[in-house]
């Protein structure tokens, strides 16, 4: 069998496959020169031995020529592995997920053999593999499925076609009802197109016939304290229902039924959409978070009765929000942990008319909407680890994003002695919280011993700690990771070094293993190494443990002696015994002990920030009071100032290149004093402190309060001179912003220009482009397909009269409460049908005798590839000698018996003595040894034998060795032309010549 | 050398490399088949595997950090005991991998078992049982053997043991060793670590209300942890892992993980007798000292099997002469080597390793790797 093989130019012939299969031509050239060659060169043989030579020597070529075609031996496969991908998303009901569970457990039996596999993935908001594929896989054994408010049927047939084994034809089985919120599923579907991978779908029928959705709540942007205003909140519903409908303000319910009993307000509803108006009337400024919700009672037969049933299938998606920003004067939130520490500011401030509210650090509000309530927030002193991470990156999104102003104020738990260092809040500062290049500084070491963490999503917190601690050292900083990896025991993950631009200790954090280690000793051995080897001015060591290997307690002795300390963070123990040695370590050391639960892991990161901290401490500076220098720079902050009065210290940091402004610097010219636009927001930054620790002469200066009030007012969020109506939209998954514009005299404002971006859950942030689409009208459009608060925030300049320019700022937001997943009414069975056929699947009936799972069908069976060229190599090598045999050694069948027969006679009559016998053997071959000019010319008369010589009675004759008297030689030759008869091989070649200049002279 | 699979796509090499490849493979074909051979076999590191059981997963047959493994004959076929990292024993069939059944102990939140022994069920003469280290319970389940469930839940049929610092309680137990002279168990040895860090010695009483008791009758070895001991002293132990009973009950072989060494224990004076690291060869020449030992079986009353779980590999120790007869495996995914082996076992003619890292049972023909 000769085919084609799939890959470009190889071969297939039988279960070989050649690669480079031009070499095969040269079997037919060659192939030809051999028979033409051989017309002379085996002339002398007989004609069934020359056509045995003749095959041989083809042969040999063919092999040799096969041979270098890269020959290799195919194996196809003859197992399927089926992957299911089961929607396990909340659209799909518990009691369906139990059955599609069966179904599969049931299908998979019907048509499969013994080599074939099956592997699960679930699709929800992320895919995961619930099981290889395996020969060992009988049904669906669900472990972490995530979040299932959303289906990303992409991303899990995308797993599902990666999960397929290279040695198996791959199907994929689709268990869902095709209801997508995220990803394309069409994509996916091209993808297993390409890689013939056919995805086969039973749909998962549900149709809602009792079903009420609270569509949205609508609620002007902004409005003032104490205005009544209509929320309007929009329900649809396929029956008519009865139910009550309840509104919270901030979390507090609104009473809207005159039954003291009751709140929410009973309402009955026909098939349809309705549009219910509930007046609410905000009292206290800021942003007022409205929640709608429905509660079902009964749905209502075509006379208004009640029925037996509640009307509504889908609980999670009868509620909405909607977020109103109530207008007030600026404000400002100042965060100190102590009052002492914030007085001095507040009170400038205050007397600057500028309203403060000040809280610690457990105050700082948690949600986007409840920060934008104010106009700037001031940190004073502030350490990252006093707020989490989600609250850091609130910050940036706070200023970048709805252009609140930001001012951080110095002090010794802030910069990058309080942590900030690789925050997320850092990339909002004016300056870099490394310290500068050109400054000697002292630094730390810090070596990191990670043990196995068995919590739920170990390796991931086990990965973020890491990262947080290496994030909040600086560049210089040295640090180091030492695990148990399996192999070859524990190390150094990342060796004792400099910190750099991270990309390196990052890359190793990555491939962290997390193994269990036996012991700390080991681990400890290497810290204990690394530190004392490291120059650093600080050293210090941080374990994070389950706490269940062995500790020697000589080893904290010798970390004691060498004036290292160590932490220890114990995770989840088996039992609280466990973490004695953690505290042992800790408590011998001088270091911390923390002990965290499951239900804290979120902190863990902010201990390792924590920890690495207690490093920094190295970039304060403090000493004899100075002035610091101003820089000149024209700044509004600094208006009106000529100079400052001394501090006596600051936190190190350094420029920041771009349009941060630097308006006072400190010793070597670090920035003291510096601001920038960040987004649509600003920010401020002043190294020192604002109380008498580092600025007691500030507290007395007279220009004290002018100082602060230009720079908070500089940074505070623009107020409007212009009215602008705001209102949001919701259209599908995007949500529309529109604004209406007027002058301070009410006249429509054309031709502003709008900077706009909105905050989403994500927190990543979107810019929104927003136009002008009518008089005075302008409108954008952002995505807002996921669940959660959006926040959109705005500034604009536009053109007054008199050349006066008209500037400002406003604030809208649009909330999402649940995800697209609990709006699909019934199964998306056209999709579905799609991708079966644009993959060539089956649609699949719910009858799993029917699945035929392991459908062979149209698929490749993946072939695998064994190289084989060697054995062509010395298969052709020993056909070669074959040939060489058939044509120098020549077997007489007759020749062989009459030596037999002799020897026999021989043993008969002669001595038995064996070495007599050898003896006699090679007497007879000294006999019969020719001299060499015989063989000279026996040599000249190989190959003549005649198939009708008479029979030899002598052994085999080998070529070269035969005697004189053979048959084999007594064939006469023609004798050459000429007068002399050529003795040797020189004056047979003098005849040719001769002979072949007299036939030039003859003609 | 291992078979070159090569998949069907890939990169088509030029006709200079291919030239030069198949020169070069000539070259080291000939050199190969001239000299002592060109497989891994010639490697003594190198296990040639007869056959693989298990794989990743949680599926019957699949394994999920296999921690504890003991061997057992049952209508004429052995079958493995097996508890992995979710809580689950299996008995799997030696010679087909199939899972015949699979129990989970009842509790699991704290932690899941790590290792267990086939013994005879108390006062039950041939009657099998497990006895399973409820490792993060702080107790000893015991289970009848074999069985043929599903993986659900479990109550044992008999569990003993409490989680303290005082006599005959435990914090983490790690192995169990019975002594059962006449078909029925009389003495059990329980290693624990955790702080305790001792053999725990009971005696098996009369049965009370249908269940049997275990009397607490002395300790053996003191905590290297807690003590802080010195590092020669034999007695002081840091996480002994594993038991094995020699010399008919009379000795017993003490795998001392945290101190990477074996100790040979009397059993009525529980005084030391001897220990090792493993550091001499066969002829007293220096060997790789046990990197981390966890689990030890008998192969006859002299050597003793030994897997290493720091050096991802097996050792043949002379428990007379403490040497180091010889060292098998090495660390890899690869078939016939190993990651962090908990425990390895000889029946009959195969070599049995528990390859704990890789999820994996490998079977080798003992013969083919017996020092």
């Amino acid at each position: 069998m000769i085919a084609v093989a799939p890959t470009l130019g190889s071969l297939v012939v039988g279960p070989f496959q050649f690669d480079m299969p031009v070499w095969l031509w040269l079997i037919p050239a060659l192939g030809v020169l051999s028979w033409w060659l051989s017309r002379r060169s085996l002339s002398g043989l007989g004609r069934t031995s020359r056509w045995v030579a003749l095959s041989a020597r083809v042969l040999a070529i063919a092999l040799l020529a096969a041979a270098l075609a890269e020959p290799q031996l195919r194996e196809e496969s003859e197992s399927v592995a089926v992957t299911v991908v089961v929607d396990a998303s909340r659209s799909i009901p518990s009691t369906a997920q139990s059955r599609i569970d069966q179904y599969i457990a049931d299908a998979q039996a019907g048509s499969r053999q013994p080599q074939d596999k099956l592997g699960v993935v679930t699709a929800a908001e992320d895919a995961y593999v619930q099981s290889s594929p395996s020969t060992l896989v009988r049904e669906v054994r669900r472990q972490s499925i995530g979040a299932r408010d959303g289906t990303n049927l992409d991303e899990a047939v995308r797993l599902a076609i990666a999960a397929s084994p290279d040695d198996s034809a791959g199907r994929i089985l689709l268990i869902s009802d095709g209801n997508e919120t995220d990803g394309s599923l069409l994509r996916a579907a091209d993808q297993a197109k390409a890689v013939g991978v056919p995805v086969d779908v039973l749909p998962v029928e549900f149709e809602f016939t009792e079903e009420v959705i609270v569509e949205e709540v609508q609620s002007p942007a902004g409005v003032r304290v104490g205005e009544t205003v209509s929320l309007r909140v929009v329900l649809t519903t396929t029956e008519p229902v009865i139910g009550r409908l309840s509104v919270r303000q901030n979390g507090n319910t609104i009473d809207l039924d005159l039954d003291p009993a009751q709140t929410g307000s009973l309402v009955t509803l026909d098939a349809g959409r309705h549009v219910l108006s509930v007046p609410v009337t905000p009292t206290r400024p800021g942003p007022q978070q409205y929640d709608a919700v429905f509660e079902p009672l009964a749905s209502l037969d075509t006379e208004g009765n009640p029925g037996a049933t509640r009307g509504d299938s889908v609980i999670e998606n009868n509620r909405a929000s909607a977020i109103t920003f109530v207008g007030s004067e600026g404000s400002v939130l100042i965060v100190s942990e102590t009052a002492e520490e914030a007085q001095p500011l507040e009170d400038a401030l205050n007397a600057a008319e500028i309203q403060t509210r000040l809280v610690t650090s457990t105050g700082l509000p948690v949600t986007l909407p409840e920060l934008a309530a104010f106009e700037a927030i001031i940190l004073i002193n502030q350490s990252a680890y006093a707020s989490t991470a989600q609250q850091q990156e609130l910050l940036r999104q706070y200023v970048h994003d709805t252009g609140g102003g930001l001012v951080m104020i110095g002090g010794p738990e802030t910069f990058g002695a309080g942590g900030w260092i690789g925050s997320p809040l850092a990339d909002a500062l004016p300056i870099r919280l490394d310290p500068p290049q050109k400054r000697q500084m002292p630094r730390g070491a810090l070596a990191i011993i990670v043990h196995s963490v068995e919590i739920p999503r170990g390796v991931f917190y086990g990965k973020e700690i890491c990262r947080a601690a290496v994030d909040a050292l600086s560049r210089l900083d040295l640090v180091g990771i030492i695990e148990f990896q399996g192999f070859g025991g524990t190390d150094w993950v990342y060796p004792m070094s400099p910190v750099g631009d991270r990309v390196a200790v990052n890359q190793a954090i990555n491939g962290l293993q997390f193994g269990d280690m036996v012991s700390f000793d080991p681990s400890l051995r290497l810290a204990l190494a690394g530190l004392q080897a490291a120059e650093a001015g600080q050293k210090h060591c941080v374990i994070v443990s389950d706490g269940d290997p062995t500790l020697t307690r000589s080893i904290l002795r010798q970390f004691r002696q060498a004036g290292i300390t160590i932490s220890a963070v114990g995770v989840n123990p088996h039992s609280p015994s466990d973490l004695n040695s953690l505290r042992t370590m800790a408590n011998e050391t001088g270091g911390q002990y923390y002990t965290v639960g499951n239900n804290a892991l979120e902190t863990l990161p902010q201990i390792f920030v924590k920890e690495a901290q207690t490093l920094r401490r190295a970039l304060l500076w403090e000493g004899e009071p100075f002035s610091p220098s101003m820089t000149g720079i024209p700044t509004e902050t600094m208006r009106g100032i000529g100079s400052v009065p001394p501090i006596n210290g600051y936190v190190v940091a350094a420029d920041r290149d771009g349009l941060s402004l630097v308006t006072l610097r400190g010793k070597e010219d670090d920035p003291v004093a510096a601001q920038w636009q960040h987004g649509l927001g600003r920010v401020v930054t002043f190294t020192s402190d604002a109380t008498t620790r580092w600025a007691g002469p500030w507290v007395g200066w007279s220009g004290f309060g002018q100082f602060w009030e230009q720079h908070v007012r500089w940074a505070m969020r623009p107020a409007d001179n212009a009215t602008l109506r705001v209102v949001t939209e919701t259209r599908g998954e995007q949500t529309a912003v529109i604004v209406e514009a007027f002058d301070p005299e009410g006249n429509r404002l054309d031709f502003a220009r709008f900077e706009s971006r909105v905050a989403t859950p994500d927190g990543e942030g979107q810019t929104v482009e927003i136009r002008q689409v009518g008089p005075g009208r302008y409108e954008g459009v952002f995505d807002s397909s996921d669940a959660g608060a959006y926040v959109v925030s705005m500034r604009y300049r536009a053109a007054g009269g008199e050349g006066q320019v008209l500037e400002g700022s406003a604030q809208a937001a649009t909330t999402r409460p649940y995800a697209d997943e609990f709006r699909a009414l019934k199964t998306n069975t056209p999709l579905l049908r799609q991708v079966a056929a644009l993959t060539g699947g089956r649609v699949l009936t719910s009858d799993p005798n029917q699945a035929d799972l392991f459908n062979r069908a149209g698929l490749a069976m993946p072939v695998a590839l064994t190289p084989a060229w060697l054995a062509f190599l010395i298969a052709g090598v020993a056909v070669f000698l074959a040939d060489v045999g058939i044509r120098r050694v020549r077997v007489d069948p007759r020749a062989i018996a009459a030596w037999f027969r002799r020897n026999a006679s021989l043993e008969t009559g002669g001595s038995t003595d064996a070495t007599d016998a050898f003896k006699t053997v090679k007497g007879r071959g000294a006999a019969t040894r020719a001299s060499p000019e015989e063989t000279r010319q026996r040599a000249a008369k190989r190959y003549e034998a005649a198939d009708d010589r008479p029979a030899s009675t002598e052994p085999v004759a080998l070529s070269g060795e035969q005697e004189t008297d053979s048959p084999l030689c007594k064939k006469d030759r023609p004798k050459p032309a000429g007068d002399e008869t050529p003795t040797d091989s020189l004056s047979a070649l003098r005849a040719a010549k001769r002979r072949a200049q007299d036939d030039i002279d003859d003609r | 050398m291992m078979p070159d699979v090569r998949v069907q796509f890939r990169s088509r090499p030029t006709r200079a490399t291919g030239a030069r490849r198949y020169a070069v493979g000539l070259a080291i074909t000939l050199a190969c088949v001239a000299g002592t051979g060109c497989t891994d076999h010639a490697d003594p590191a190198y296990l040639p595997v007869k056959r693989i059981l298990g794989e990743t997963g949680v599926h019957p047959g699949q394994f999920r950090y296999p921690r504890g493994m003991d061997a057992f004959e049952s209508d004429g076929r052995v079958l493995l005991a097996i508890v992995d990292k979710t809580a689950r024993i299996q008995l799997i069939d030696l010679s087909t991998g199939e899972s015949i059944g699979s129990l989970r102990t009842l509790k699991s939140d704290l932690g899941m078992p790590t290792g267990l022994t086939v013994a005879p069920f108390p006062g039950e003469a041939g009657s099998p049982a497990l006895w399973v280290a409820d490792t993060h319970n702080h107790q000893v389940v015991v289970y009848r053997l074999p069985f043929d469930r599903s993986g659900e839940p479990t109550a044992p049929a008999f569990a003993f043991g409490s989680y303290g610092h005082g006599p005959g309680q435990f914090i983490y137990p790690t192995d169990i060793a019975v002594h059962a002279p006449s078909g029925t168990p009389e003495i059990v040895y329980i290693s624990e670590y955790g702080g305790n860090d001792r053999i725990n010695v009971f005696s098996v009483g009369a049965a009370e209300d249908g269940q049997p008791t275990l009397v607490f009758e002395r300790q053996i070895g003191i905590s290297g942890v807690a003590m802080d001991a010195p590092a020669d002293d034999p007695s002081a132990l840091a996480r002994p892992q594993s038991l094995a009973l020699r010399d008919g009950g009379r000795e017993l072989v003490v795998v001392n993980t945290g101190r990477h060494c074996v100790v040979r224990f009397d059993t009525e004076t529980g005084e030391p007798i001897a220990w090792t690291l493993g550091d001499a060869g066969p002829r007293g020449d220096p060997a790789e000292p046990m990197r981390f030992p966890y689990g030890v079986s008998l192969l006859d009353d002299r050597r003793a099997l030994i897997a290493e779980f720091g050096s991802s590999s097996l050792r043949v120790l002379d428990l007379d002469t403490g040497r180091t007869l010889g060292i098998r495996g090495r660390a890899g995914r690869l078939e016939g080597e190993l990651a962090t082996p908990w425990t390895s076992i000889v029946v009959g003619d195969e070599l049995i390793v528990l390859d704990s890292g890789n999820d994996r049972v490998q079977v080798v023909d003992w013969d083919e790797v017996s020092p």
